[in-house]
């Protein structure tokens, strides 16, 4: 039994010994030239389109982020004009009792 | 450095020069006319892509075995994927595309007398692991030495004697199995 299935086996394992090698397909080089040509078109296409579509995106985010930078920035300076009033130097010295000349004060 | 592009000619002729063992060895690997086919066609593809990155520091042939092999990896790990998820893939998505398993694949070239017996074998090499597959292919169908398959796959000579060791005990003991489930 183990004789005859040992046997069974060494000629399985040897089955492939004088095996040929088989042409392949004799079109195969047209086939390849054919799958090539049409490669580049479809291959470019989505990355050109990916970039062109993000680049987009960020110019549209960036440009909307300057125009409402700008809007903001316009009204808070007109708020700062309306609220402030210009202050000439004679109501500072005023306020902070600098009108006199004399520099040395006296001590209590 | 290899350059294909604005030389058909050239290309042409590496493809007749290749041809047959590119188709092969993915024929061996896959145990599908079709998926060789469409491998060997993917094969010299990536060649005409990649020339430029083949310095010649190995042969062409070897640069061409691991392209080979690389893609014949793929496509089975990807073919076994599809087999793991059949049943939601047949629910949600019905491609009408057979997920088949390697049948009783005999290669074309095999010895008529020999058929019935290579399909045995082919059957016990498809459930081999992986790296001894590809080790015990190219050995018996390919003709390659230790140190060329070594090249190929990046093993030391001694891991891909060991390799081929335990492919061969592997498939003495599948083959034994079938063996027994047959005489019963």
């Amino acid at each position: 039994m183990t004789t005859k299935q040992d046997k069974w086996i060494d000629e399985v394992m040897g089955s492939l010994q004088q095996m040929q090698p088989v042409e392949g397909n004799p079109h195969l080089h047209t086939r390849i030239i054919a799958r090539l040509s049409n490669q580049v078109a479809p291959a470019r296409k989505p990355l050109q389109l990916k970039w062109v579509y993000s680049f987009s995106a960020l110019f549209v985010i960036m440009l909307l982020m300057n125009v409402l930078g700008w809007r903001g920035s316009n009204s808070t300076s007109s708020e700062v004009t309306v609220t402030q009033q210009p202050v000439d130097i004679e109501t500072v010295i005023s306020d902070y009792g600098l009108e006199s000349n004399n520099t040395y004060t006296s001590l209590p | 450095m290899l350059s294909f592009r604005d030389n058909e000619q050239a290309f042409r002729d590496f493809i007749n020069q290749h041809q047959q063992r590119v188709y092969n060895t993915a024929l061996n690997t896959l145990q599908n006319e079709q998926d060789a086919e469409e491998i060997t066609q993917d094969v010299f593809i990536e060649a005409f892509n990649k020339a430029h990155t083949f310095k010649g520091e190995a042969q062409v042939s070897t640069w061409l075995y691991r392209i080979t092999l690389n893609k014949c990896i793929d496509h089975i790990r990807s073919k076994k994927r599809k087999k793991r998820f059949a049943f939601l893939t047949q629910l949600f998505h019905d491609s009408g595309e057979p997920i088949s398993d390697a049948g009783d694949f005999v290669h074309p070239g095999v010895v008529a007398e020999n058929k019935e017996k290579a399909a045995y074998l082919y059957k016990a090499i498809d459930q081999l692991p992986e790296n001894q597959k590809i080790a015990f292919l190219l050995s018996e169908t390919e003709g390659l030495s230790y140190a060329e398959i070594s090249e190929i796959t990046g093993s030391s000579v001694s891991s891909i004697e060991s390799l081929l060791f335990r492919a061969r005990k592997n498939l003495r003991k599948i083959l034994a199995d079938f063996y027994k489930n047959n005489t019963r």
